[in-house]
C-alpha cells in the first residue's frame, strides 16, 4: 500500500515532526501474516504530551494497521548518530523515508557501529539469565520467547560484523548459515523458538507444546554453541573460515562447563 | 529492588538486562496467579492475551475475582508502558533523574499498586 501524495503534504503541517521512516519487514517487502508495520518518527525536543499527540495524528494518517512506533527526539537521535547505533544503521540500510521535513540528510555523521563486543556480552548475559530462569521457574513462555530474541539478535550482530547486514526475522539466520555453512542451532529449532516469540509478543496462536526436557537441553546447548561461533567471528572477523571448521563437530568439541536441569 | 532503583533513576528502564528481568518477573507472577486460581496459562501480556483470558472466563460463567482482575489489568498497563518506553518515557541522559514525566510517575505508581495487590491476593 502506497502513501498518498495528499497524506505526504499533510505531514508538513504537523508542527515538531521532522521525519517518518518505514523500516522492518514492510520496508523489505517480506512481511508475513505475523508482521507489524515498523515506523520511525523523529521529532523536535518536545514534551511528552506533544509526543503523544503526534503519535495519534500519525497513526490516523498512515494507511497501515498494527503500527509499531519508535520515536526519538532530535537531541537523543543526534546522540545515537554519534554512537553509531545499530538501530540507526538498520534505518539507513533498509528504511524507506516517507517524509522528511527539512530535506536534511537523516544519516549525516552516522558513526560506524563498533559495539560488537559490548552487544555480544549483553546477549551472553541475557542467555545466562534465561538459563537460570528456566532452572528456577521451569520451561515457560517468556523464556522461550526470550531465547528467540537472543538468537535473532546474535545472528543479526554477526551478519553485520561480516559486512552482510540483514535484519529480518528469518533472513538473519539464513544469511549467517549461508556465510558460515553451518550453525549448531537447527533451522527447525530456530523456527520453533520464533513461534514462541510470536505467540508471546503478538498472540499469534500457534498451537505449541512445551519442549521436552531433553529437547530444551539440546536447544540450550546449541544456543551456547551458536554464541561461541558468533563470538569467534566477532573477535576474529573475516578469519572465521578456518576457525569455523573447529565447530563442525560441536557436540564433541565443546566441553560443557555445567549441566542444566530444568 | 527494581522499584527502588527505578525511583532513583528512570534510565534503568533503558537497561535491557534489568528490564528483561523485570518483565520476566511480571509475566511469571501474573501467570502464576491465573494458573493457580483458574488453571489458565496467559502465554503473553498483550491486549489480545488479556482479552482471550477474559473471554474464556465469561464463556464459562466464572466470576473473576476483583483483585485478580485489577492485578491482571495493572500488569498489562505496566507492560504497555515498558514496551513503548521509547515513546512513553523518553530517552534521558545516563545520569538523568528527572521526575517530570507523567508516564514515569505512573509506572512507579502502577508497580507499587501491583505489588500491594499481589501481596493481598497472597498466592
Amino acid at each position: 500500500m502506497k502513501i498518498k501524495e495528499s497524506s505526504l503534504s499533510s505531514f508538513e503541517i504537523i508542527e515538531d515532526l521532522l521525519s517518518i521512516v518505514l523500516f522492518g519487514s514492510k520496508a523489505r517487502e517480506d512481511e508475513d501474516d505475523f508482521s507489524d508495520v515498523d515506523i520511525f518518527l523523529l521529532v523536535e525536543d518536545i514534551p511528552q504530551d506533544r509526543i503523544s499527540e503526534i503519535i495519534d495524528i500519525i497513526k490516523t494518517r498512515l494507511p497501515y494497521n498494527n503500527i509499531g512506533i519508535s520515536l526519538y527526539t532530535l537531541s537523543s537521535y543526534k546522540q545515537l548518530l554519534r554512537e553509531g547505533s545499530i538501530f540507526i544503521w538498520h534505518l539507513k540500510l533498509e528504511g524507506l523515508i516517507i517524509y522528511n521535513k527539512t530535506n536534511m540528510d537523516l544519516f549525516n555523521k552516522l558513526a560506524p557501529f563498533n559495539k560488537f563486543n559490548e552487544n555480544y556480552l549483553l546477549y551472553k548475559k541475557l542467555f545466562i539469565n534465561t538459563k537460570s530462569s528456566l532452572q528456577e521457574n521451569g520451561i515457560n513462555e517468556y523464556d522461550l520467547s526470550h531465547l528467540f530474541f537472543l538468537c535473532r539478535n546474535i545472528c543479526l550482530l554477526t551478519c553485520f560484523k561480516l559486512k552482510n547486514p540483514t535484519f529480518g526475522r528469518m533472513s538473519v539466520y539464513e544469511k549467517l548459515v549461508e556465510m558460515v555453512g553451518f550453525l549448531p542451532l537447527s533451522q527447525e529449532n530456530y523456527i520453533f523458538l520464533s513461534k514462541w516469540r510470536l505467540n508471546f509478543t503478538r498472540a499469534s496462536c500457534f498451537k505449541l507444546d512445551f519442549p521436552t526436557e531433553s529437547k530444551m537441553l539440546k536447544i540450550l546447548n546449541d544456543i551456547e554453541d551458536l554464541l561461541s561461533i558468533c563470538k569467534e567471528i566477532i573477535e576474529n572477523g573475516v578469519k572465521f573460515n578456518e576457525k569455523i571448521k573447529e565447530f563442525e563437530d560441536v557436540p564433541k568439541k565443546f566441553k560443557r562447563k555445567q549441566s542444566y536441569s530444568i | 529492588m527494581f522499584l527502588k532503583n527505578l525511583k532513583e533513576n528512570k534510565v534503568i528502564v533503558f537497561n535491557y538486562e534489568i528490564i528483561s528481568s523485570f518483565e520476566r518477573d511480571l509475566f511469571l507472577t501474573i501467570q502464576g496467579v491465573l494458573n493457580d486460581r483458574y488453571n489458565y496459562r496467559l502465554e503473553g501480556l498483550t491486549y489480545f492475551h488479556i482479552a482471550n483470558f477474559k473471554e474464556k472466563i465469561n464463556r464459562e460463567n466464572i466470576v473473576l475475582d476483583k483483585d485478580i482482575k485489577s492485578l491482571l489489568d495493572t500488569s498489562f498497563e505496566i507492560n504497555s508502558i515498558i514496551n513503548k518506553r521509547n515513546t512513553s518515557i523518553g530517552y534521558g541522559g545516563a545520569k538523568s533523574t528527572s521526575l517530570d514525566n507523567k508516564n514515569y510517575t505512573l509506572l512507579i505508581e502502577l508497580i507499587e499498586y501491583y505489588i500491594s495487590l499481589y501481596e493481598k491476593i497472597g498466592v
